[in-house]
């Protein structure tokens, strides 16, 4: 076997290799549920053909050279190689040729990247609030709030990212796009959805103890099941609303029971007391006073570090490691409060 | 530091006053470049088996998705320390401190380095900052905010402990380290500019020194930053110093600027060296020069400067400004360039040679095959809108472990084999380093190859738990996982046999044309007993040896016979 020949074998591979590369539909595992998936894919695709040259040129050679020039056993221990210190013209192609190729891609590149961060003229806009360990999202336009689930119908969508603790980061597979949410710092990704059906969002970021099971079931709608969708959610949130005066026994008091009885009932961790109405009033010692301020939620140690926005006197959001209050409770504790956290 | 447990018998018969200190003085508190490189190794390898053991572990917790073996702050502490200990405990120091300290001034022909007792100094303070940041352990939890050490993860309290003992250990220990690697890389840089024999020009050098001048001048800019970063994180946990609190008008993207603005170039400090032990090993076992000598010494300057220029490619989801992406893209892919130089030119070094297909050839080869997937899953990470998919999955872990494990990491074993007659005076069981080779070539890549694919399939990286459609490729991992940790199994035995029963080293074992094989194996104190003076390059097999002025006696060239 000589050069030629090894270099035609190669070649051979690298064509049913890159053929089967390029007619494989990535989207039998993993669907393209965006526009930017799809060119992702094949930016992916080209660089995974120009991959397996480099590969077999490399690996090839050098497995060839290995069986090629290995010394034989009659020859002497200390046979000498060809007097070879290099190649000048050699060199200079294949300097040359990656960077060609690393324009190409980069120029390639460029042109998804430019359309991935084009700001949508018209979109959906939903704001996600990523806090240990949930996804919160929120629409805007229908005053709708849903954890743990985040719908959205088929066309632009505009997602605004906020962190209320630590970096996060809003990931679909099937989207192919992911964009960190910063604390103190929003972040926005723009994405036209192009697939109905249910995906897994994923923190993809680092965040802490509850990391793997950080993640919400996300729906892609057609405009048609999304109005319906939307219409749903505002019944059933104008009939749960806490409009009537809320008592502490029948309201409050079971929301410390069912989420921070372990530590501040059964126990008294930092001090504090949730099973009295003068538990509340004592407070604890890590963060100290009332946890309320009648009249005034914002105010309200309770709800400081029980609700989404922070600020979270102590450090931490209540209760510890979540899972957290839903919207519900929490829109109980505000108006509780709001009505003047009367001992009722 | 036991370096007569390690069967260096004729350290100190070759320097008789040396001899008559005690063995502490002489082996733990020596200011002999030698004894402190093998230091380093010795306590570096100490480190590479505890960090490997954590890595068992998360395997074995990953084996099955669901699976409670380790609690999710156990498997973070784990996977943070792991990182760290691999990166700051094992490879820097492996290949800086150890084989820095016990190659370079042997092959630039110098009796020590600048400055022998800053040296030890710098020695002294590694195993220390190592100890301390395992420590953490015993404080209520290690530091479990991944080895990047994100703030505000990682200013953050862990749930359920009151204080942050095990992240205050982890910043310490790492500018503990920080220091010593500087205070080395000050020594070497003055050792390599003023030190080196007489006739030994710029381009006379070998390549593994031209790697350790471009490392060390990289340790020197960058790792400041890095301590910086460290100083003031620590601060904002112990003071409420308030750099990385955005409320109080920090900003926590800047932690991720000073981190990789360091953290980057480290890659290269711990590949470079690498390159350079593999750039000494391929010529000496193809018996012919090195392909394109200059070629490789410019791409290893090349890959230093453009180190700098790179940094923002691990931030492409973080929120960056897109035009600012798009020139760490084009950075990036321009390092393509002199990295695929090398590679071809290792292997172009390969072609009519007669090779000798010895352990350290077969790891060289490794890292080259290992390092060049790494290289090319690099570049399709370097693409913003491919990374956008890739960042923060298994892909990336793959990708990490090609470089690090197939590239930094083979480079290690290949030196080991290489060096090993010449540190320790014995030979290894061939066999047993064949063996070792094939076992860490194949389970390295059953362990790595899949992780690419179920990250592209949408596997987080740093999970305790995962997806159960992922199961089945845990498993397969976890048990290659199982078998690479073994074959390190071989390597130690290897080791300890050849140190009790190996074959006595001649000088020159392979045939190799650098200096330090020009002289006893183990070289005495002070290492020539004349200044050798250079003549040609090292790699010239037709020439007669590249210097003069060694005694006769310890000089075996071309070839030596003795081979097996």
């Amino acid at each position: 076997m000589n050069l030629a020949r090894v270099s035609a074998i190669l070649v051979v591979i690298f064509v049913v290799v890159s053929a089967w590369i390029i007619v494989t539909p990535l989207t039998g595992a993993l669907p393209e549920a965006t526009d930017h998936a799809q060119s992702i894919d094949f930016l992916f695709k080209f660089m995974l053909v120009a991959s397996v040259a480099v590969f077999l040129i490399v690996q090839g050679f050098l497995l060839y050279f290995c069986l090629h020039y290995r010394r034989r056993k009659d020859e002497p221990e200390d046979a000498l190689g060809s007097d070879i210190h290099g190649n000048t013209r050699l060199e200079i192609v294949w300097s040359v040729i990656p960077v060609i190729f690393l324009i190409v891609l980069t120029a390639m590149s460029f042109k998804v990247y430019v359309d991935i961060v084009a700001i949508p003229k018209q979109a959906y806009i939903i704001n996600v609030q990523a806090s240990q360990f949930q996804w919160e999202c929120d629409h805007p336009k229908y005053g709708i709030t849903e954890v743990g689930t985040c719908h959205m119908p088929l066309g632009e969508v505009t997602v605004r990212l906020h962190a209320h603790d630590v970096i996060h980061s809003f990931w679909v597979p099937e989207f192919r796009v992911k964009q960190d949410a910063v604390p103190g710092y929003p972040t926005e990704m723009h994405f036209k959805t192009i697939r109905v059906g249910q995906y897994r969002l994923i923190c993809a970021e680092f965040c802490g103890v509850g990391h793997p099971e950080m993640y919400a079931k996300l729906f892609v709608m057609s405009q048609k099941d999304f109005a319906a969708w939307v219409k749903q959610q505002q019944q059933a949130n104008s009939g749960s609303a806490p409009t009537t005066n809320l008592s502490f026994s029948k309201d409050i008091e079971p929301i410390f029971t069912a989420h921070c009885a372990a530590c501040h009932i059964a126990t008294h961790l930092a001090n504090l007391d949730l099973g009295t109405y003068q538990g509340l009033l004592k407070g604890g010692n890590i963060v100290s006073g009332p946890i309320i301020k009648a009249g005034n939620h914002k105010g309200s140690v309770l709800w400081q570090i029980t609700g989404t926005t922070g600020p979270y006197p102590g450090g931490n959001r209540m209760p510890l490691g979540g899972p957290y209050l839903s919207t519900a409770e929490l829109a109980k504790i505000t108006a509780w409060i709001d009505q003047g956290a009367k001992n009722n | 530091m036991a370096a007569t447990a390690l069967g260096l018998d004729s350290h100190h018969d070759a320097h008789a006053q040396h001899g008559s200190q005690s063995w502490v003085r002489r082996h733990i508190f020596s200011t002999d470049h030698k004894v402190i490189g093998i230091n380093y190794m010795i306590t570096g390898f100490v480190f590479f088996i505890i960090a490997g053991l954590l890595a068992e572990a998360m395997r074995l917790n990953l084996a099955q998705p669901g699976s409670k073996v380790l609690a999710p702050d156990v498997f973070n502490q784990f996977s943070t320390v792991h990182g760290s200990a691999m990166i700051f405990l094992f490879t820097i120091p492996f290949l800086v401190g150890g084989f820095g300290n016990y190659l370079m001034p042997l092959m630039i022909g110098a009796g020590d380095v600048a400055f022998p007792r800053l040296n030890l100094i710098s020695y002294l303070l590694f195993p220390p900052g190592g100890i301390i940041m395992f420590a953490g352990f015993l404080f209520g939890g290690a530091a479990q905010a991944g080895w990047t050490s994100y703030p505000p993860i990682s200013t953050q309290t862990p749930f359920g402990l009151s204080h942050d003992y095990g992240q205050i250990c982890w910043l310490l220990s790492v500018i503990v380290v920080g220091v010593s690697s500087t205070i080395t890389a000050i020594n070497f840089l003055v050792t390599m500019v003023n030190m080196r024999a007489p006739g030994m020009s710029w381009f006379r050098l070998p390549l593994f020194v031209w790697a350790m001048l471009v490392t060390v001048i990289l340790t020197l800019v960058v790792t400041p930053a890095l301590a910086g970063g460290l100083s003031v994180q620590l601060m904002q946990i112990l003071f409420g110093a308030p750099f990385f609190e955005p409320s109080k008008g920090g900003n926590v993207l800047l932690w991720q600027h000073m981190f990789w603005f360091y953290s980057h170039p480290a890659v290269y400090i711990m590949i470079l060296p690498a390159m350079g032990i593999v750039s000494e090993i391929i010529p000496v076992f193809s018996r012919k020069p090195i392909f394109g000598y200059k070629a490789i010494a410019y791409s290893t300057m090349a890959i230093g400067l453009l180190a700098f220029l790179v940094w923002a490619h691990h931030m492409f989801t973080s929120g960056v400004q897109p035009w600012l992406e798009v020139y760490f893209m084009i950075t990036t892919m321009i390092i393509a360039v002199p990295t695929g130089i090398k590679v071809f030119s290792w292997v172009a070094t390969l072609f009519e040679g007669k090779l000798r297909l010895d352990a350290p050839l077969l790891f060289a080869l490794g890292f080259v095959s290992t390092f060049t997937l790494g290289g090319i899953t690099g570049i399709m990470l370097a693409s913003v809108p491919v990374d956008l998919h890739e960042h923060g999955t298994y892909f990336l872990v793959a990708h990490l472990h090609y470089v690090l494990f197939g590239g930094s990491v083979f480079g290690i074993f290949s030196g080991i084999y290489m060096w090993w007659p010449k540190v320790t005076g014995r030979m290894l069981n061939e066999r047993l380093s064949k063996l070792h080779f094939w076992c860490m070539y194949i389970f390295f890549n059953t362990t790595f190859f899949p992780m690419h694919i179920v990250g592209l399939l949408g596997m987080p990286r740093r999970v305790a738990d995962y997806d159960p459609q992922f199961g089945i490729w845990n498993l397969f991992i976890s048990l290659s996982a199982f078998v690479l940790g073994a074959s390190f199994l071989i390597f130690m035995y290897n080791a300890a046999n050849s140190l009790v029963h190996g074959e006595k080293a001649p000088p020159n074992p392979w045939g190799g044309r650098t200096l330090e094989w020009a002289t006893a194996s183990p070289p005495p104190h002070g290492n020539f007993a004349t200044v050798p003076v250079i003549t040609s390059l090292p790699y010239d097999y037709t020439l007669p040896a590249p210097y003069f002025g060694v005694p006769d006696d310890t000089v075996h060239l071309p070839a030596s016979p003795t081979h097996e």
